[in-house]
């Protein structure tokens, strides 16, 4: 009886070993980073945007900086993927839900360029910016329509708007950038509504077409118009976006335009965040939570 | 109190408040005329427009735009 005991007790010793053990090779495996590896990562920022884009020890680029109470979160996770420095800083327009964290994120990390669209913003939270970048003694730059910004060892990244001066909405300001890297595509779109698509569409036609496109404003009917949609002709669509929004996004039309084509999506608020690995040639994702 | 309006999203107007918090309510509160960056007085739960502040912001942050925007964007 005894002898039994004391083999249970050894069973479950060894049993609690060996998932030990279990656990640290699979974590272990989800940090060995592929150098040559682009991730992109969608971060949840709830209803808002924030795009990390980074090619280890090459390219280092975050779009975008949720809401004004994203700061921590959005600095944590940064450190976490080993990042001390951020190349390029892109405030695709001032809305609160892009900008927000921006202003802890210039003051935390070393930054080379910071792009903005020179349009002007009456909120705190637009001005929290520009003080942080006086402060850091950057100057902050307006992307030129078609401008790229880097073009080295298979990487490509160009601004593919704003291309005009002036816009009704603040959204149509929205930098859109262009990610290339080998024979795969990312459109991260800001909140570029139709308008900003059509003029798009007429400068790029097919230069659109992508692997990926983050959808424009949050999934609204504002944005993927299905003639600029049939122009990027994605096979996944990321929609950042966060659960039980007060305005309904994603569309149901937009979903419905996505579903149509069979584009596979992925959503902020059902897969938190989503990572997007590129090695030039295929496509892996990997979401925080199953749909 | 005053607020800023940040952006309007279909029904709503997205609202940055002093204390930088952000409030969402109908956009059918808001005078027909209000624009996204137009300074609002709330005066027992009514929403005026606050032209005063909303030029002078205007003009503050535009200053601070020349000082740190780089010279070769324009």
């Amino acid at each position: 009886m005894k002898l039994k005991k004391l083999s249970i007790i050894c069973l479950i010793f060894i049993l609690t070993f060996v998932t030990a053990a279990c656990t640290i090779t699979t974590s272990d495996t989800e940090k060995k980073q592929d150098p040559d590896a682009l991730k992109i990562h969608f971060i949840d920022v709830g209803q808002g945007d924030s795009i990390l884009v980074n090619l280890p020890q090459k390219f280092t680029m975050l779009i975008d900086a949720g809401n004004n109470n994203d700061g921590e979160k959005i600095v944590r996770y940064i450190k976490d993927q080993g990042i001390k420095r951020i190349d390029y800083i892109v405030g695709t327009h001032p809305h609160e839900d892009h900008i927000g964290a921006l202003d802890v994120v210039i003051q935390t990390f070393d930054i080379g360029k910071v792009y903005m669209p020179k349009v002007s913003h009456n909120t705190k939270t637009f001005k929290d910016v520009l003080l942080a970048v006086k402060e850091k003694g950057l100057k902050v730059s307006s992307p030129k329509p078609g401008e790229i910004i880097f073009d080295k060892e298979d990487l490509k990244v160009q601004f593919l708007a704003p291309n005009a001066e002036k816009y009704e909405e603040l959204n149509n300001y929205s930098i859109v950038t262009k990610v290339t890297y080998g024979e795969t595509s990312f459109l991260l779109t800001g909140d570029a509504e139709d308008v900003s698509e059509k003029e798009m569409l007429e400068k790029f036609g097919t230069g659109l077409k992508a692997n990926v496109l983050k959808l424009g404003h949050h999934g609204s009917t504002s944005s993927t118009t299905p003639e600029f949609l049939k122009a990027v002709s994605p096979e996944y669509a990321v929609i950042s976006v966060g659960k039980d929004n007060t305005y309904g996004h994603p569309h149901k039309e937009t979903i419905g335009r996505l579903n149509k084509k069979g584009i596979k999506i992925y959503r902020t608020d059902k897969n938190g965040t989503v990572v997007m690995s590129s090695d030039g040639q295929e496509i892996s994702v990997w979401v925080e939570k199953e749909n | 109190m005053k607020a800023t309006i940040d952006r309007f999203e279909g029904k709503f107007a997205v609202l940055e408040l002093e204390n930088g918090q952000i409030q969402n309510i109908a956009r059918s509160l808001l005078p027909p005329c209000a624009r996204e960056g137009d300074v609002l007085d709330i005066v027992d739960g009514f929403f005026h427009l606050d032209s005063c502040e909303t030029k002078k912001t205007k003009e503050e942050i535009e200053k601070l735009m020349e000082e740190v925007w780089s010279s070769d964007s324009d």
